[in-house]
């Protein structure tokens, strides 16, 4: 545990702290105030142990007297506003923690979507996801247990420390010493444990992932009649890592069992101390006088909310971890300087008409930090409906030159242009809403198949769907689905691959009515059955509009108008 | 409450003693806590009393200031081993859980085991699982100890005045036992609403990021943007519900609390003022009434994401039951070939998702030892399904599949089958092959090695056998992958082969030399094999063309 490492001055030097600072800002007027109200609710009860300790202390007096309705009333009162305060407190921090996390999610999204996907740096879906869903949640137990567990740690102890001080100096004499001590003997203890036990409980994922693999391939275990075996080995490893844990746990678990020690102990000490000095023993520890029973209990009962603080705080200081974690996770979304689409998201409106002629004037593009260019000085005209191959090796930037065409990522140097029938200059933005991607392995949304097609465009028939199926040959593709076209795609739902895929995606493509066709690989990965099919649909789809197709499937190639050649970077032509 | 129940004797089954000695030091450490504020108070009174009066000097002090010292160390004491059991405890639940949950879904039948292929499905299984592990820290642990602890301190305080006891633990319990179910309640919806929204934004954000240049193109980039956002605020939305439950919990809890505090002393003024009982014994009552609101402020805490955890049990509660013995109980080897039964076959099987459109209808085979036959056809035709069917793994709508005679899911290791996507786990060359057969010596696993072409390949690799694969077989290309996956069908040796394209990922001379040494090695063997190379199909002694618009059987 470590006080020190929340001081302002400490916070400033690391680029961490600062990071999360900066993202839980919008959030931090509602925590603050959060923060008091939870003070303030612990605090209540120093009142109320007062008028308690009365109420004790006037029926123990020679003469008795019992606490009158006022102090019942009193006490009650003091109670709600407790409750009061307490939930105020709980509110306000989940309040602070959403403004926190829908902030996060906006940013976060809106520069994921506007990353180019010719970015190498780009992470994987996988990771898009985790930091979307998961990593944003760990900002609300920092904002909603730990900041306020902080607050209350640098306020609460202190007051009590004083209150006891206006009774007796040696009963806060014992609290000020026991309290720092337990940091001190935490961390002299518990900071090689605590790193320890951190890797160890780290480990403990790993089980998650031997297991998940396991259930992966759960179809091939079944088949090789080995599911005894596997789940023994699985026991093993289990087992063998709780022995694993627990050796480094019984460790660690000194360092909050020093916390308990020192807080129990300084109860029991003032405890014995008031207790010797009430019956006449230690003279010391007040000013001038005998401490009475009423300041005695007083002093014993607000004794445990000295430490109380202390041991939440210990409870929530994992959270700030998880937070920091978190916030380094959205620092290379947030901060880094990556390759952005060349245009916003937000399209205009397609151009009438014909589809545009394309023209590459001087085209080059390297990856950022890299000195390569992929493509160096390029000049190509598309004319309207033509049909183009655009062969190559391998990383020759068959892909890239099709994304800049596609607009997902700026050139270094040179242009893409776009201009009509009459040669002139078509607005770049407008004409992407002319033109409809077609990928290696089609990405099909959580959605039914239907959906999936129209991509959510509305006004679309049935009858405009079974035509695109037909024109795709993707007919049969969504009769022997289990729900035809109110069959749930994507990762949880029904799964097509392959040439299925390709022609629900050209399908797709069809529907669009875009009039310029960008189709990258589509023929990578089928059989040469299949790429036939695919191939075929894909002509078919392109009658009338401009095609250009990054392929080495020399099938396909052969039956495009054009082909063009990327290698060593500049295109060579070779007529078809 | 019923899936609670079916956990809760899953950790019987498990580490009993763990469990109940977590839950004992729990109490301990509870009672010892109650009773240091309680002696303390008790110590503090008596002693302002008899200093009061002048008889400090002949007052006990040694054994209540002894008992107060030891009662610290006690708690302390407790507490340590009580993290210490009730972590062993999870530990070894979080053991057992994962052992029932794979052999509870490795008896599912088929069709519901390739949904693992999913990345999310396996996320939502691990996230309920981990919310799991903590169900006896945070729900079973403060609640048992927390009702049993309350007990002895009623009963305490049943010693000071009985009707004081009774009424106040009494209350104490019954508020806590009513706030807690409430809570439970209340925020089990919520927490499953919250729970499904928090997937939607995990797969939405998925499609966002893998189809990023098709929705962009489309136009429809910033609506499935829009579409993670409106996950969140359902999220959110249910997120404060939860928070609204859980504030009213913890405020409820308190006021019980304090209600109990108030009651001490409404009883106990009368008591004292009437002199039937001391003003020490009440400030111990009231101290020990401070104590006893100690024990439950834990299940106050524990209680959030009592609704998370309620929908993991809910969801896993099928998932950890006793698992069924294993179905197919004859080894293949104890059904003996006869003259005239076929190794394998297919007897008017017909099957199809939907009943109007049919995948394979009426269709034959027959299949004799040491007889290689070629599927053939164009995609969709219904190839791989015939071979799923062979393989048992889809239960055909009209027809029988029969090995040697019986029905072909009595039977195991005798069909061996390749299907178009193997699947390869985390752990070395070696490991991963002797998943067919534990006891295949080095030289077996070479050999197999050999035949699907992959010597070379493993041989130069720094630790060769011993090479580590990735989770899901990373580290080796789709072909290789393959092949391994072919070495250990071969190392598992069945009577019959059902390959689903073997040779896909490979290129033609490669594929060719590989299926001739494989039939070259197991001439005693049947294969049924689907491929759309006729270089390879001529290798069969038989071969079946599909048409396209159905099977449609004629020999060659």
């Amino acid at each position: 545990m470590s006080q020190t490492g929340t001081t302002p001055k400490n916070r400033q030097k690391d680029p961490g702290s600062a990071r999360l600072a900066a993202i839980v800002a919008p959030g931090r007027p509602l925590v603050a105030a959060a923060a008091l109200a939870g003070a303030g609710s612990a605090l209540l009860w120093i009142p109320q142990a007062f008028l308690l300790a009365e109420a004790v202390g006037g029926l123990a007096s020679p003469r008795p007297a019992g606490p009158g309705l006022w102090l019942f009333v009193l006490v009650a009162i003091l109670a709600l506003m407790r409750a009061g305060s307490g939930i105020a407190a709980a509110r306000l921090a989940l309040a602070g923690a959403r403004k926190v996390k829908t902030a996060l999610r906006q940013d976060l999204s809106a520069a994921l979507s506007a990353w180019s996907p010719l970015d190498a740096g780009r992470p994987q879906s996988g990771e898009v996801a985790a930091i979307l869903a998961d990593h944003v949640e760990a900002l609300e137990p920092y904002l909603t247990r730990y900041e306020p567990a902080r607050f209350r740690v640098m306020t609460v102890p202190l007051l009590i420390a004083a209150t006891t001080c206006a009774y007796s100096w040696a009963a806060a004499f014992i609290l000020l010493v026991a309290g720092p001590l337990i940091p001190v003997f935490m961390a002299l203890v518990g900071l090689k444990a605590r790193k320890a036990s951190e890797r160890q409980l780290a480990e403990i994922g790993s089980i998650n992932a031997y297991l998940a693999d396991r259930l992966r391939g759960l179809a091939d275990i079944r088949l090789l009649g080995v599911v005894p075996p596997v789940a023994r080995e699985l026991a093993g490893r289990a087992a063998r890592l709780g022995a694993a844990t627990m050796a480094v746990l019984r460790v660690a678990f000194l360092s909050s069992a020093v916390l308990e020690l020192f807080s129990a102990l300084g109860v029991a000490l003032v405890a014995v101390y008031i207790g010797f000095h009430l019956l006449g023993y230690f003279g010391f520890g007040t000013y001038g006088g005998r401490l009475t029973l009423t300041g005695g209990l007083f002093i014993l009962m607000i004794a445990p909310d000295f430490f109380a603080p202390l041991r939440d705080f210990a409870g929530a200081y994992h959270d700030r971890a998880a937070a920091l974690a978190a916030a380094d996770a959205f620092a290379p979304v947030l901060e880094g300087a990556h390759l952005r689409l060349a245009f916003d998201a937000a399209a205009p409106a397609s151009p009438d008409g014909p589809a545009p002629a394309i023209l590459l004037r001087n085209l080059s593009f390297s990856h950022p930090g890299s000195e390569r260019p992929v493509i160096e000085d390029l000049s190509l005209a598309i004319g309207t409906g033509q049909h183009l191959a655009v062969t190559g090796p391998s990383g020759a930037g068959k892909t890239t030159l099709l994304g800049l065409i596609a607009g997902l990522a700026p050139p270094s140097a040179g242009m893409v242009a776009f201009l009509d029938a009459d040669g002139r200059a078509l607005d770049p933005a407008a004409c992407r809403s002319a033109m409809t991607w077609i990928s290696q392995r089609p990405h099909f949304l959580r959605t039914t198949v239907r959906h999936n097609l129209t991509l959510g465009r509305e006004g679309i028939s049935q009858l405009a769907i079974e035509r695109a199926l037909e024109i795709a040959a993707a007919t049969d593709v969504v009769e022997r689905l289990p729900h035809g076209l109110a069959t749930m795609l994507g990762e949880t739902g029904f799964g097509v691959s392959g040439g299925e895929a390709q022609r629900l995606a050209i399908a797709r493509a069809a529907l669009s009515g875009s009039s310029i066709i960008l189709a990258d690989e589509p023929t990578a990965h089928l059989d040469r059955e299949t790429a036939q099919l695919v191939t075929d649909g894909l002509l078919r789809l392109a009658e009338g509009r401009t095609l250009i197709v990054a392929t080495h499937d020399e099938g396909l190639t052969s039956r495009l108008g054009r082909r063009i050649a990327l290698h060593g970077r500049t295109g060579l032509e070779a007529a078809q | 409450m019923k899936n609670l129940a079916v956990i809760l004797r899953l950790f019987w089954r498990g580490d009993r003693r763990a469990f109940l000695v977590g839950i004992l030091l729990s109490s301990v450490t509870i009672l010892a806590g109650t009773a240091l504020l309680g002696l303390s108070g008790w110590f503090i009174t008596a002693s302002a009393i008899a200093g009061a009066a002048g008889a400090g000097l002949t007052f006990d002090f040694f054994r209540p200031s002894a008992g107060i010292r030891f009662l610290a160390i006690a708690r302390t004491a407790g507490r340590y081993g009580e993290r210490l059991t009730s972590h062993g405890a999870t530990l070894s639940f979080l053991a057992l859980l994962r052992v029932r949950i794979f052999r509870n879904l490795a008896a599912a039948d088929f069709a519901r085991l390739g949904r693992f292929r999913s990345g999310e499905v396996l996320a939502r299984l691990t996230s309920d699982v981990d919310n799991l592990d903590n169900v006896y820290l945070r729900l079973f642990l403060p609640a048992l100890a927390g009702a049993g602890s309350l007990a002895l301190i009623t009963l305490g305080l049943c010693l000071v005045d009985l009707r004081l006891g009774l009424l106040t633990g009494g209350l104490i319990l019954a508020a806590s036992a009513v706030i807690v179910v409430a809570g439970a309640v209340l925020g089990l919806r919520e927490a499953r609403r919250q729970a499904l929204a928090r997937e939607a934004i995990r797969l939405r954000a998925i499609d966002l990021s893998r189809g990023q240049a098709e929705l962009l193109l489309a136009g429809r980039l910033e609506h499935q943007r829009q579409t993670v956002l409106d996950a969140h605020e359902r999220s959110e939305k249910s997120a404060d519900r939860i928070g609204l439950v859980e504030a009213w919990q913890s405020a409820g809890l308190f006021l019980a609390g304090q209600a109990a505090l108030l009651l001490v002393l409404a009883l106990g003024a009368p008591l004292v003022a009437s002199g039937r009982i001391g003003a020490a014994a009440l400030a111990m009552a009231l101290l020990a009434a401070f104590g006893a609101i100690e024990a439950v402020t834990p299940l106050g805490r524990g209680a959030l994401g009592l609704g998370r955890t309620l929908l993991a049990a809910g969801r896993l509660a099928p998932l950890v039951v006793d698992p069924s013995p294993d179905a197919a109980t004859s080894p293949a080897l104890d059904e003996p070939t006869r003259e005239g039964i076929p190794e394998l076959a297919l007897q008017e099987v017909s099957f199809g998702w939907r009943r109007d459109s049919p995948i394979v209808s009426r269709f034959s085979l027959v299949l004799g030892r040491g007889e290689r036959l070629a599927l053939v056809g164009p995609s969709g035709s219904g190839k791989s399904t015939v071979l799923a069917l062979a393989a048992g793994i889809y239960p055909p709508g009209a027809g029988r599949v029969l090995f040697r005679g019986g029905d072909v899911r009595r039977f195991k290791g005798a069909l061996g089958y390749l299907p178009q996507a193997s699947a390869l786990f985390s752990g070395t060359v070696a490991e991963n092959l002797r998943l067919a057969a534990p006891l295949a010596t080095r030289e077996e696993l070479w050999a197999a090695l050999e035949i699907a072409g992959l010597a070379p390949r493993v041989a130069e690799l720094p630790e060769g056998l011993a090479s580590p694969l990735g989770e899901g077989g990373q580290g080796f290309s789709g072909g290789e992958l393959r092949r391994l996956a072919l070495a250990r069908l071969i190392i598992f040796s069945p009577s019959v082969f059902l390959l689903d394209e073997p040779t896909e990922s490979m290129g033609e001379e490669l594929g060719l030399s590989i299926l001739e040494s494989l039939f070259a090695s197991r001439p005693d063997a049947a294969f049924l094999y689907v491929t759309h190379r006729e270089g390879e199909a001529r290798l069969a002694h038989r071969i079946i063309r599909i048409g396209a618009g159905g099977l449609n059987p004629a020999r060659v």
